[in-house]
């Protein structure tokens, strides 16, 4: 599954390490997320889509045959 | 639970250790017969439960390094790689105990065999009851 965490904390202007205290993970939690090598949970699906007050369709791209 | 207090356990844990390991050590030294076996896991354990004592001991002290532990062992990718690593490791083991299993028998070693084949069993009854269990939870 793709997703906009990397352009949305860009935007914030955000680093890798502040976002994940923010979301209560590890840093390489993160860059896992942003490189697209691991999906997220529905909790911390729901935890990134509040910090960045963005919906969860909006962070995360899914795609049917996934 | 909380954390501080799970580290807290450890620590009693580790502490629990270095007695378990200076009694095992002790009795091996000064017991009739010099036991080394006894003597090195004596050792072995003193030297890990120091190890993890100093360690727990150390994150107790420093709330901020206690927090970012907290967050390591909480976070859902580090869980996710050890449950992949887990069921990776059983499949692997069932793997190389099957093929240890003929390889026995056919070289005449048929008590080794059984205990292999045993334990190929025992697991996969294990495996068994434990996906029964999990499947009424969820």
């Amino acid at each position: 599954m793709e997703n906009r965490i990397k352009e949305f904390r860009s935007r914030l202007k955000a680093t890798q390490d502040e976002l994940a205290k923010a979301v209560g993970v590890t840093r390489q939690t993160i860059i896992s997320l942003e490189n697209g090598k691991y999906n997220a949970s529905l909790q911390l699906a729901h935890r990134l889509s509040r910090f960045f007050k963005v919906s969860i369709e909006d962070l995360f791209i899914f795609e049917e045959d996934e | 639970m909380k954390f501080e207090r799970k580290i807290k356990l450890r620590a009693y844990l580790m502490a629990a250790y270095i007695i378990i390991g200076a009694g095992m050590w002790f009795v091996a030294f000064f017991g009739e017969n010099v036991n080394d076996l006894l003597s090195a896991v004596g050792i072995g354990l003193m030297a890990a439960g120091a190890m993890q004592l100093g360690r727990n001991i150390h994150l107790l002290r420093n709330p901020e390094k206690l927090h970012d532990r907290e967050i390591a062992e909480k976070d859902e990718r580090n869980i996710a790689l050890m449950e992949k690593a887990r069921s990776l490791s059983f499949a692997v083991y069932i793997t190389l105990a099957a093929v240890a299993v003929i390889v026995l028998y056919v070289f005449n070693f048929d008590l080794a065999g059984e205990v292999v084949a045993f334990s190929v069993c025992a697991f996969c009854l294990i495996y068994w009851i434990c996906y029964m269990i999990i499947k009424r939870k969820y």
